[in-house]
């Protein structure tokens, strides 16, 4: 069998594919880990945060998984050839009578490849360490050289996906002597891969997910994701867990394959099935003479025009001869079956927040269709191609095929139509399982007519670029594997190609900006440049197919010399008219899209954008200290033009010097940059000098006479933002034909130098030489106390504005609605705040339909109303009853709400966020419009009443009470929010639901320390970090609710409301915030809130046994044996353990995983064993059982309870 | 018609000369190319059936003149879309789509051979398939045909659209006598009226059916002639002897032995020679073997 390996390994290692596979995948492991490291300065490559260094041994993880994945198709070349080989150079009979046992044999092939795979996939850790050799490295991001660090993804996944993967391409190739199974095989396997993806949307289904991952990526996710930068910087990671069953699972599988396999090979089965050659065979010999009467050769036929376009009238009957040889095959139907399979298993968690999908929407459906299946798609175009291409050569029909009397193209030609067929065949059948999901899930919308155009008019002809270029580069490959091979370097380099610099779509061929589908505004403004690619990319593939006719392979030509001469002779004069028609077309649309990208547009990349971030640092940084007027009133006239996405702004701020010192100058940003057009900017008192910095988007007036303290001036503006063409990446999403939000800050001028607009990362100002930069001031900081959060240009502000849109359209902004009138075919809305608000203020336009409703409250009535996209009715109520649930608790838990009216409003979903503004919430119509809350279901969050309860929330904290432009601000605003939220909730759905929502907000917090890309703060010093503020916020105010009472809590929160509603500055900071909370919190509780926070706390409990007793009353006696840990985790994650003298859960739940029993007891050591006597049968038991503090494995908390 | 072939040469990127200033003038009927493997037969097939390219030299067509549908005159190594129009091509080693049935794939082929009209196309397709005894196994898998089905199928296609010129490269080797036999009755018939250009390496099936024929050994022709021109320029110069095995090695030595071969255990030997080589050799009448063997050997012909 050693024999056998050694000399499989041997031959092949002799090979020059063997080391091409090994010198790509060195150069992409390289090119990977210095890029990541900071090598070129227009990439933009981390993993996960630029703080993770990028030989850590998670990110060495990372990168051997990856690329290993990568990697398929070199195990599918060399494991599925390694039997296959011997049917096709038509060695096996040597083999096969040979003196070995099949075992022998195949065991020895198998080997053999096995260690060929080895020897190519080391290059991946030879790279990367050979990268973080390079000079130019950024020192910051490289850790220490460990071998083991290397060494050990080897282990964990490259070795034994190679082993499994190996095992079944090899089985499957040994069985059926072909490699189209093999290929089959792979798909399947990316399957896996794809559906645990799909999976990982909901929390319950991580461990399954983890588990039917072949490649073992996932479970290392799962392992690996709440590990903070210090771990993934540090820790190896280690074959545990879920990634060691995962392991374990699949090696039993490959072992199971390949046993099947050695059971059932036959040689004598292998010799047969030696596809078509055959001598003597099965067939019966008809004994007959030759008829002799019959005439030579046949009758005397008419032979058609076979040359030029005569041959057209061929094309269809050989795309059909093509199509069904490709098709009429188990293996096509396997593939269909497998995207079935996946469309079923992804439509279960469509759309998934907190666990709960949305209606099967059409648009949900096409997603899922061209979303993670694209991939899939790409594959099988890629290996159809290749078996088209080759087919001829493949059965040896070749040379009858080549000597025809039909032009060349005609083969091409067929061969790329029968390819086209392949994916158009697959979404049709996608198109009908959709339909008949929605239909399933009792959803009866349905809407052909989108489906075809999303599936058809925009992913199939995109697929059929990618069907050019596999014809094409197959067509020039002189191996199929090299063809393959190439393939697969394009959809790496594609799919990296931003990361790497190369950001504009003119070059990434095949590629269309994507077109999002809103119920809302349809495909609006996306579908021009779609189009307009679509043209430039036919132009594109008509000329690779050019190519490919020129390097077509016709006759037994094979050197590169007798292919060109080959080729030469096909530059006939329809060759050079088709090229010269198509050459020009490509360059004239390309024309056409780079004027759109680069004239109409500025086109600026990832580097280009950080760069101009730095020159506004550069140059402004300066006038930081510079003291500024503030805006005390706004006016405006704000003109929506949704057919032109345009829109204009005239009017004016009234502003005031709230300095102790004059303004000498204003210093006015404008968001939209050079884009925006002025018609007008006019200040109130003289102005000496303008400096006009066009490129930054910054206008600096210097005053004739300085503003004095107290004194108050105007500013009068005429703003245009026009839509010009089209956009490489981006558009314009806020003015759109139907659904526009436009905030106001898009257009109008914020006054001061803006320090949110510095570049953030550390990584990347190290780039432009600047040093790091704190993210906020100090959450006391007098200075920062006295700036908006929202807002550092203002502070409560009085508002008044007139939109006007179209005439079919609703106008709506902050405010009450004065007056509406149309004139001159156009429909205005007069709205007015009665008093004062923060300076935040959108204004939106729709055919919306309206659901009104009232809310009587203590005060008078306020009136609701929520402004929806008609279809999108499922969620109206559940948001009703939110907004009347949360009103009628928030008022009397913290204070009267400020105005007489509510309102919803919906936009498309090119944003995924409802945001408060006074009495006015723009709320996605992804997040909640149409969600499919089941009500009698468990699992299921009713997340648009959560969604509208947070953001009802925000008139109080947020509208009301305002924070400083401090740490902890967003504290006061967000997690008040997210506590107010939880509240109202829990009345409504019980601490069951509640346990399954704070499930979601530890990943969402426990990830997004992962993923932290400076440093992780506690809470009460939160510096905008949404992980912080609303994960860790619910989990911390929930917990504080419990162990301090909410009774007590609301009666701080009203005294701290009280204290600062609508007043600032000076505005409130979270340490007043804590103080009130410790006021109300009993002296032995006081350790909580500096756990909750002031520190970043992390628990490590879990249950070690338990047991219980029957006793004599009926009543149960359990047992349980506990460890408790709790460690502190300072910025970058790096935990230590502190001593214990905590009150933590002791309970006993039932099988929902509800309390039975739940006593709360001081814990002092680690381990401590504790006994209940509860009255119903006990199910599990443990420490903290409900999950209400911060731990890392909270499913380990509770054990089954034993005995009884 | 006639072909003729003037200075084709053709050197592989490997080194290997494939073809020597090959020359030769193909009329009408069978035309036998015979050489050992390796002699260059297939290349110059392929670069007659327009699969190959050759480096130097010309390959022309011409038509007598009763020709109805030809060009009077074709470049092949130019004009290959010409050629194919009137070329059947049955390759040495081909295969075909397992799971298409006989029909099928001879209707397909004969689309592609321009047959255009569909019941043209049907009557074809069936005379050739009865021609070549398949009809009764028309519906069947091609792959499950046996070696002597897949070469007459090979055939029919080849036959496909009234070819003027039928190459066939190699079409017995692997089929048993009386397959053999019916095939060579098939070829027979065909040739009379066009170009059959037959290479093979076992001599009988050329003197058995070839009126023309060109030995051919390392790219180059030897010699040709018919067959009688051949064995006429050998008569009265082979001997014939016979002796143990032991003791060939002498006399390979001392005469120019052409051929060796056994009988009853021991070896007959062929000797050239212009007058009698000695003692125990007896002259025997030249055959077309002894022509092959005596080209291969260098001992006739162009050297």
């Amino acid at each position: 069998m050693f024999t056998i390996a050694s000399f499989e390994f041997r031959s092949r290692l002799k090979l020059l594919s063997t080391w091409v596979y090994f010198l790509v995948f060195f150069a992409l492991a390289m090119l990977w880990i210095a890029a990541a490291g900071g090598l070129f300065k227009d990439a933009n490559i981390s993993f996960g945060t630029g703080k993770v260094a990028v030989n850590s041994p998670f990110a060495l993880a990372q990168t051997v998984a990856f690329l290993g994945m990568l990697g398929v198709t070199v195990m599918a070349a060399v494991m599925g050839r390694a039997v296959q080989q011997d049917v096709e150079y038509r060695t096996q009979a040597f083999f096969f009578t040979a003196p070995i046992g099949k075992l022998q044999y195949l065991g020895g092939r198998f080997l053999g490849g096995l260690g060929v795979l080895l020897v190519v996939f080391s290059s991946i850790g030879l790279g990367a360490f050979a990268a973080t050799l390079l000079p130019g490295m950024d020192a910051d991001r490289l850790g220490a050289n460990r071998l083991a660090a290397y060494l050990l993804p080897y282990a964990t996944t490259m070795v034994p996906n190679a082993v499994l993967i190996g095992a079944v391409f090899f089985s499957l190739a040994a069985a059926t002597r072909k490699m189209l199974p093999v290929y089959i095989g792979s798909v399947v396997i990316l399957l896996g891969w794809l559906i645990a993806q799909q999976l990982m949307r909901d929390v319950d289904n991580r461990t399954l997910a983890a588990l039917i991952d072949p490649f073992g990526s996932r479970a290392l996710s799962v392992l690996t994701e709440y590990w903070t930068i210090a771990e993934r910087n540090t820790r190896l990671v280690p074959l545990e867990g879920v990634l060691l069953w995962n392991r374990a699972l699949w090696l039993g599988v490959a072992a199971g394959v390949f046993g099947l396999l050695a059971w059932r090979f036959s040689f004598a089965a292998a010799s047969q099935a030696s596809s078509g050659r055959r001598r003597k065979a099965d067939a019966a010999e008809p004994a007959t003479e030759l008829e002799p009467a019959a005439p030579v050769h046949g009758p005397v036929a008419r032979i058609a025009s076979q040359s030029g376009i005569g041959a057209l009238w061929l094309v269809p009957h050989r795309v059909g001869l093509e199509f069904r040889e490709t098709t009429k095959n188990i293996y096509f139907a396997v593939l269909v079956f497998a995207g079935l399979l996946f469309m079923i298993f992804a439509s279960t968690t469509v759309g998934d927040i907190f666990g709960t999908s949305t209606w099967p929407v059409t648009f949900q459906m096409t997603g899922l269709v061209s979303g993670s299946f694209a991939a899939f798609m790409l594959i099988i175009i890629a290996f159809y191609a290749g078996e088209l291409v080759w087919r001829e050569r493949d059965n040896r029909l070749d040379q009858i095929a080549d000597a025809l009397p039909t032009p060349t193209w005609l083969p091409l030609v067929s061969k790329l139509i029968a390819l086209m067929l392949v994916p158009a065949v697959l979404q049709a059948l996608l198109m009908l399982c959709g339909m008949a999901i929605q239909a399933a899930k009792g959803y009866t919308r349905f809407e052909p007519g989108l489906y075809l155009y999303d599936l058809f008019t925009i992913d199939l002809v995109g697929y059929w670029f990618i069907c050019a270029l596999a014809i094409a580069v197959h067509s020039i490959a002189s191996h199929k594997y090299v063809g393959h091979f190439v393939m697969i370097v394009y959809y790496v380099v594609l799919l990296f190609a931003s990361q790497l610099g190369l950001e504009h779509n003119l070059y990434k061929f095949g590629n269309v900006p994507s077109a999002v589908y809103s119920d809302i505004n349809g495909y609006g403004h996306f579908l021009p440049r779609v189009r307009a690619f679509q043209a430039y990319w036919t132009a594109g593939s008509l000329l690779l197919l050019l190519l490919a006719y020129l390097a077509w392979t016709r006759g037994t030509a094979s050197s590169w010399r007798e292919r060109l001469v080959r080729a030469s002779t096909r530059v006939t004069a329809p060759t050079f008219a088709i090229g010269a028609v198509s050459a020009l077309a490509f360059a004239a649309i390309g024309g056409f899209i780079f004027y759109n990208t680069n004239v109409l547009n500025h086109y600026e990349t990832t580097l280009d954008a950080q760069a101009r971030q730095v020159r506004y640092e550069k140059r402004y940084k300066a006038l930081a200290a510079e003291p500024q007027p503030k805006i005390t009133a706004v006016r405006l006239d704000v003109d929506l033009f949704p057919a032109e996405q345009r829109v204009r702004m005239r009017g004016r701020y009234s502003l005031r010097n709230k300095n102790a010192v004059p303004v000498r100058s204003l210093l006015l940003n404008f968001a939209a940059g050079r884009e925006l057009v002025f018609h007008r900017l006019e200040l109130g008192v003289p102005v000496a000098q303008v400096d006009d910095d066009k490129a930054l988007g910054v206008h600096r007036l210097h005053l004739a006479q300085p503003l004095a303290p107290g004194a108050e001036t105007t500013l009068d503006f005429d703003l245009e933002l026009p839509t010009h063409g089209f956009r490489n990446e981006g558009s314009n999403t806020a003015v759109v034909y139907n659904g526009s939000f436009v905030n106001g800050r898009a257009v109008l001028p914020v006054i001061g130098y803006a320090a949110g607009a510095e570049l953030e990362r550390d990584q990347d100002r190290k780039k432009f030489g600047l040093a790091p930069k704190e993210r906020m001031r100090d959450r006391d900081d007098p200075a920062g106390l006295q700036v908006n959060g929202l807002s550092a240009d203002a502070d409560f502000i009085d508002y008044e504005a007139t939109v006007s849109t179209e005439p079919d359209q609703i106008a709506i902004s902050p405010g009450y609605l004065q007056r509406e009138w149309t004139e001159a075919g156009r429909r205005y809305f007069h709205y007015k705040m009665d008093a004062p608000i923060l300076d935040f203020f959108a204004f939106q336009s729709a055919r919306y339909a309206v659901k009104k409703d009232t809310w009587h409250g203590p005060a008078g009535d306020v009136a609701i109303a929520i402004y929806y996209q008609p279809g999108h009715e499922f969620n109206l109520d559940s948001m009703l009853a939110a907004t009347k649930d949360s009103l009628a608790d928030f008022s009397t838990w913290f204070g009267p709400y400020q105005y007489r009216q509510f309102r919803i409003v919906e936009f498309p979903r090119y944003e995924s966020f409802a945001q408060s503004f006074p009495n006015t919430i723009p709320f996605s119509e992804a997040i909640g419009f149409i969600a499919r809350v089941r009500p009698d279901d468990p699992k299921d969050i009713d997340y648009p009443y959560y969604v509208t309860a947070h953001e009802a929330a925000h008139q109080w904290w947020g509208h009301q009470v305002a924070s400083g432009d401090v740490q902890g601000g967003t504290m006061l605003i967000e997690s008040m929010a997210q506590y107010s939220a939880l509240m109202v909730m829990k009345k409504k759905f019980g601490t069951a639901k509640m346990r399954r929502f704070l499930a979601y907000e530890l990943n969402r917090y426990l990830t997004g320390r992962a993923f932290e890309q400076k440093k992780e703060l506690p809470l009460s010093r939160v510096e905008d970090q949404p992980y912080i503020h609303y994960a860790k916020g619910s989990l911390v105010m929930y917990a504080l609710a419990d162990y301090i009472g909410e009774d007590k809590l609301d009666q701080a929160f009203r005294a701290f409301r009280d204290a600062h509603a609508f007043k600032g500055p000076p505005y409130p900071s979270s340490s007043e915030l804590i103080a009130r909370i410790r006021e109300v919190t009993p002296p032995e509780l006081q350790y909580v809130i500096d756990d909750l926070f002031e520190k970043i706390v992390v628990y490590d409990n879990r249950a070690v046994s338990a047991s219980m007793k029957a006793l004599a009353d009926g009543r149960f006696e359990v047992t349980m044996k506990v460890v408790a840990k709790k460690r502190v985790a300072d910025e970058l994650g790096k935990e230590s353990d502190v001593a214990l003298n905590d009150f933590i859960d002791i309970g006993v739940v039932d099988d929902k995983g509800d309390a039975i029993a739940i006593e709360r007891k001081r814990i002092t050591q680690q381990e401590s064993t504790f006994t209940m006597t509860v009255d119903k049968r006990p199910v599990k038991a443990g420490i903290d059982p409900l999950n209400k503090l911060i731990d890392r494995r909270p499913g380990d908390n509770t054990i089954a309870v034993s005995g009884g | 018609m006639e072909l003729h072939i003037t200075g084709l040469s053709k050197t592989y990127a490997n080194g290997v000369r494939a073809l020597d200033d090959v020359s030769l003038s193909i009329p009408t009927g069978m035309f036998g190319l015979l050489g050992p493997n390796g002699a260059g037969k297939s290349t110059l097939m392929r670069t007659l059936a327009t699969l190959q390219d050759a480096d130097h030299g010309s390959a022309q067509l011409t038509d007598a003149g009763n020709g109805t549908q030809i060009n009077a005159h074709i470049d092949i190594l130019r004009d290959k879309t010409a050629v194919r129009k009137v070329l059947g091509y049955l390759p040495q080693d081909f295969g075909v789509y397992p799971k298409v049935g006989a029909e099928d794939m001879l209707d397909h082929l004969a689309r592609l051979k321009g047959l255009a009209d569909r019941g043209e196309r049907k009557a074809a397709v069936e005379t050739l398939l009865r021609q070549t005894n398949l009809w009764d196994v028309r519906k069947k898998a091609l792959g499950g045909f046996s070696g002597g089905m897949r070469q007459r199928f090979g055939i029919a296609q080849a036959l496909l659209g009234r070819p003027r010129l039928i190459i066939v490269d190699e079409p017995t080797a692997g089929l048993d006598p009386e397959e053999r036999t019916r095939f060579h009755n098939l070829l027979v018939e065909i040739g009379e009226e066009v170009i059959v250009l037959l290479s093979t390496h076992i001599v009988s099936d050329v003197s058995d059916l070839c009126p023309n024929l060109a030995i051919m050994n390392k790219g180059r022709v030897l010699v040709t002639g018919t067959p009688k021109q051949l064995t006429d320029a050998l008569a009265g110069r082979i001997w014939q002897t016979s002796a143990a095995r032991s003791e060939v090695a002498a006399l390979r030595e001392r005469h120019a032995v052409i051929s060796t071969r056994l009988y009853t255990g021991k070896t007959k030997l062929h000797v050239i020679a212009d007058t009698s080589p000695g003692a125990g050799f007896t002259p025997v009448e030249a055959t077309l073997e002894d022509a092959y063997f005596a080209a291969i050997g260098g001992h006739v012909g162009a050297a």
